[in-house]
């Protein structure tokens, strides 16, 4: 891989979290790491390529960084997981999610679906 | 008990005249013994005229207290002290002058005649006393109607205004329960009457009146009138009296049923909600540790990747201590159902709780890792008996819920000390508090500290420190929250100490 690819996960479950992190280093992608709506904002000082989005967050929900994501930086493919809410189709369009992930979930899916969204990036 | 109808109800009145009242004829007895001592003394000034008028006053003042009947009976013993002492030949019944004769039978004549006007305006006055206390008795009872919404202390009051205006020796409303809202009952007696019953001469006395409470033609209660003498009759105005309150009661009694009803149905509907909430939390709660589970296990799975042993370790410990995390939560949810129903009862055993202290720390020694927790344990404190693992869920829960509400790498407190007769443990944090304001419904079923948008997310059932007190409490103990002075949040639970025996006691 020429290009190493940028993915912010934003989860506020510390352990799923480095769960998810470890998974995408040993597949050779950058990662950052966001707990919080905050800390998030703060990791897109640098555009990423891709962004894992849980919608259960302590200080906002997943939907305000998209929000947010949006207004800043355009074509960032949002890949949503939750375990409560199940999100509707107007929301995934409204935020341009790409995919949606109900928790618990497989981590090869997660992978897949990565892999699926993250090269459209590359390409362009 | 005998038992009548309405109509025959004895009364025992509102100041009405009772012909048999005792007090009355010894009123009269002693009234013209009295006036005959006083005339006998002053015989030699008075003339048989002035004796005549002043029996007239005696026998005046029994009709006014007490009726015709006792007037009349005082008359004739006027009549006859007169004959006795006053008339020759004295100290005799016998009358010697015809006009003494003639003087004695006017004399008896008039005291009656007077006995009976007297009498009948007495009660007459008494009658429209009577009425005006009917009146504003039905206005007292329709205003208790209309302010008292509860149903138990609506008839309590009722009972007590029916027994005070009839004059009961108690009154007694029960309710049936036709629409599963319990039987409800008042009771109102004297206070005189509380051993009636171990009493036979009292109880054979008594009369018990049962006038039905209906709704339509369907009997919803019994209105049960305990009177103390049943020789007495009910007059008109008493039983309209009754009949007004039954009509009232009944009127109260639906409209009371309605609200309670009504009242349960809300019950009903929030315990619903709890329970629907209760569920959503109890799924929201598990599904974090079981994607935890899931992804790590996926993530040893995939052929694709290779790990190397810290990331497999990691994914294993991952695996183990989330797997700890559901069974925490299964079994917080057992002992809540336990606590719920009664059943908790603690094995109790005597143990050191600096014993137990070191346990849970131990066991809970990598999630504490962040934090500097400090333990004090006062010296010398005895063995206490408790259920060793129910006082280490509760130790467990406490320090949990610090976990939970306080930032990384603030220090926890743990005390153990003797207050009195019970030891105290106490688990303090240095985090942001508990707002004042939930201080109270802190240990309730399913409550949570209102997370403030700026401190992490709390997760979690809120049932943690229900659960601490419902097991402190089986033990015979007591728990309580606030707030530190220096900042953060304080719990403490005691147990007690059992006394040792003294000797003198043990023989």
């Amino acid at each position: 891989m020429a290009q190493q690819l940028f993915v912010l996960v934003v989860e506020d479950d510390d352990l799923l979290r480095s769960i998810i992190t470890r998974n995408l280093r040993a597949a050779k992608y950058m990662v950052f790491e966001a707990p919080t709506f905050r800390k998030a904002i703060d990791e897109m000082s640098v555009k990423p390529n891709l962004m894992i989005l849980d919608i259960n967050l302590p200080d906002a929900t997943g939907w305000d960084v998209a929000e947010w994501l949006e207004e800043h930086m355009t074509g960032v493919p949002i890949i949503v997981i939750s375990g409560a809410v199940k999100p509707t189709p107007a929301q995934m369009k409204k935020y341009q999610a790409n995919a949606f992930l109900p928790k618990p979930f497989d981590m090869e899916e997660l992978l897949a679906l990565i892999e699926q969204y993250a090269p459209t990036i590359t390409n362009s | 008990m005998a038992m009548r109808d309405l109509a025959t109800l004895p009364f025992r009145s509102i100041a009405r005249p009772r012909w048999y009242d005792p007090l009355g004829y010894a009123a009269a007895l002693l009234g013209v013994a009295t006036a005959t001592g006083i005339m006998w003394l002053a015989r030699s000034i008075l003339s048989l005229g002035s004796i005549y008028l002043v029996y007239m006053v005696v026998v005046v003042a029994v009709a006014v207290g007490w009726g015709l009947a006792q007037s009349i009976v005082a008359s004739a013993t006027a009549v006859l002290a007169t004959n006795f002492f006053f008339i020759q030949p004295i100290f005799s019944f016998t009358v010697a002058a015809f006009q003494d004769a003639l003087a004695l039978a006017i004399f008896l004549a008039l005291a009656t005649l007077t006995s009976q006007l007297v009498a009948r305006l007495r009660r007459e006055a008494s009658d429209a006393r009577r009425g005006e206390l009917i009146e504003s008795t039905l206005y007292v009872l329709s205003e208790t109607i209309n302010r008292q919404h509860n149903l138990g202390a609506l008839l309590d009051e009722v009972a007590g205004q029916l027994r005070l205006v009839l004059g009961l020796s108690a009154c007694d409303i029960e309710l049936d329960d036709p629409g599963g809202l319990g039987v409800v009952s008042a009771h109102s007696a004297e206070a005189e009457d509380v051993g009636v019953e171990s009493d036979e001469g009292q109880e054979s006395a008594a009369t018990v009146v049962r006038v039905p409470l209906t709704r339509g033609d369907r009997a919803t209660g019994t209105l049960l009138l305990t009177l103390p003498d049943p020789k007495k009759r009910l007059g008109d105005e008493e039983s309209r009296l009754v009949n007004s309150f039954v009509e009232s009661l009944q009127t109260a009694i639906e409209r009371a049923r309605l609200q309670q009803a009504a009242v349960q149905t809300e019950v009903l509907r929030r315990t619903d909600e709890l329970r629907v909430a209760m569920l959503s939390a109890v799924a929201h709660d598990l599904r974090t540790p079981l994607t935890s589970i899931k992804t790590a296990a996926t993530s040893l799975l995939n052929p694709k990747m290779v790990w190397d042993d810290e990331d497999s370790q990691a994914f294993l410990h991952a695996i183990s201590g989330e797997t700890d995390h559901i069974n925490r939560i299964v079994s917080n949810l057992l002992d809540v159902s336990r606590i719920e129903e009664g059943r908790m009862r603690p094995e109790k055993k005597p143990h050191h709780i600096g014993a137990v202290i070191d346990n849970v720390l131990q066991r809970l020694q990598q999630r504490l890792s962040e934090h500097a927790v400090d333990t004090r344990i006062e010296p010398g404190l005895p063995e206490v008996p408790m259920d060793e693992v129910e006082i280490d869920e509760a130790l467990t829960n406490l320090l949990e819920n610090c976990l939970k509400y306080t930032p990384p790498s603030t220090p926890i407190h743990i005390s153990a000390r003797r207050r009195a007769n019970m030891l105290e443990v106490e688990v303090a944090d240095e985090g942001a508090g508990i707002p004042p304001a939930q201080l109270p419904q802190l240990f309730d079923r399913f409550y949570r500290v209102r997370a403030d948008r700026k401190t992490k997310g709390v997760h979690g059932l809120g049932l943690g420190l229900s659960i601490v007190k419902g097991i402190v409490e089986a033990h015979g103990g007591k728990v309580s929250a606030a707030n530190r002075p220096g900042g953060g949040a304080c719990f403490t639970f005691t147990l007690p100490i059992p006394q040792p025996v003294s000797s003198d006691l043990t023989t």
